[in-house]
């Protein structure tokens, strides 16, 4: 595909553009980042042109995961750091830039000012507790598990039947960009965000 | 283990939103944002590099999934996964876990870095050190298989030692 052979990262993930590499297979490509947050920064690039984690398969998913997890255990050994993040930003608004996936993988040393963790966030309890119901519908559909019994399990029921009956969600609705009209998605009925930020990836490289 | 907050709260089933034999899946004790997750092995491990491969494939299986349900049902525009490894890294409890963390445009999470320049040979001096310890990466743990109890013969038969020893030819 065109977008393939444009888009940078891919050509780093097949080698075409030359990086640093500390290990590759049939899946991913781990280099060196250039600009790193540290010294021994790792980007785990998959060579399947994905933009975000949600276009990865299971399989791929796993790997990635797997291999992060040894080639961390690999920077501990080798640069004698004593901490190690793992990250990843879907979408720009997570701080994404670029339109390929990748993980990051920083090793870190005290003080550093590198700022991966998560903050703590008074956060309204309400709103978390409808988030929760939300998200335990959406997971449960997501992995063909029945979603956990609520307090109120007649209301969790209703949601899942109709979705449109939420007052709360139209000023969020509202917040968001139109979609874009010229960029073709296959997947019509994979209706969420998701589109959007694959949309808004795909434009920012054109 | 019964000093773990962790181990606590998925014996409790605090906020469980998914779980199978290996993995659990809860709303985090203490949000950066309504609707942040934490996908745990239940099996206890205090850092990440010391859950079993097979296990972290599932949890990053189930964080890929929390991550898509974020989006679909809380309309996200971006989602964060962390794992942090070490005090350094801001790891403050004795269970390895993957954060997944709900992003919107102008939510001034303070997460990120301020990339910095290096040099060829810094880069190639860093590529050789850590190329020779990942030589053992790709190879992936499994699951042991779990012993099939009905194929076990509970009594076997014995022949005398002594008749079999004979029976052996030179």
């Amino acid at each position: 595909m065109a977008d393939e052979q444009q888009c940078i990262f891919c050509n780093i993930a097949s080698g075409k553009i030359p990086a640093k590499s500390v290990y590759s297979d049939d899946k991913v490509n781990a280099v060196l980042d250039i600009n790193p947050a540290s010294d021994g920064h790792i980007l785990l690039i998959p060579k399947k042109h994905v933009m975000l984690m949600a276009q990865m398969d299971d399989e791929l998913a796993s790997h990635m995961g797997m291999i992060s997890k040894q080639l961390s255990h690999s920077l501990i050994r080798s640069l004698k750091v004593d901490g190690v993040s793992i990250f990843v930003a879907n979408g720009p608004a997570a701080g994404q830039r670029a339109p390929h996936f990748m993980l990051h993988i920083i090793p870190r040393k005290k003080a550093d000012e590198i700022a991966l963790a998560p903050p703590a966030v008074k956060v309204d309890s309400a709103l978390n507790t409808a988030a929760y119901k939300k998200l335990a519908v959406s997971l449960a559909k997501l992995t063909g598990k029945e979603p956990p019994s609520f307090d109120d399990k007649s209301k969790g029921e209703e949601k899942k039947d109709e979705k449109k009956s939420e007052p709360k969600s139209e000023s969020k609705q509202d917040a968001k960009p139109a979609p874009k009209q010229d960029g073709k998605s296959d997947k019509g009925s994979f209706k969420s965000s998701l589109d959007e930020i694959t949309d808004f990836l795909m434009g920012g490289k054109k | 283990m019964t000093d773990c907050l962790f181990c606590g709260l998925i014996a409790k089933k605090a906020n469980v939103l998914y779980e199978d034999e290996r993995v659990f899946a809860m709303l985090a004790p203490e949000p950066a944002a309504i609707g942040h997750i934490v996908v745990l092995p239940k099996q206890h491990a205090p850092i990440f590099e010391s859950v079993p491969d097979f296990v972290v494939s599932d949890l990053f299986r189930i964080a890929n999934k929390a991550s898509i349900s974020i989006f679909e049902a809380l309309g996200a525009q971006g989602t964060n996964l962390i794992v942090q490894s070490g005090e350094s890294a801001g790891q403050r409890h004795n269970h390895a876990m993957v954060h997944v963390i709900p992003r919107f445009e102008n939510d001034n999470l303070p997460i990120g870095w301020n990339p910095s320049q290096t040099t060829p040979d810094q880069l190639a001096k860093m590529e050789s050190a850590i190329k020779e310890e990942a030589k053992s990466v790709g190879s992936f743990e499994k699951e042991k298989p779990k012993p099939i109890e009905q194929e076990k013969p509970k009594e076997v038969p014995r022949e005398d030692l002594r008749i079999k020893q004979l029976r052996r030819r030179p």
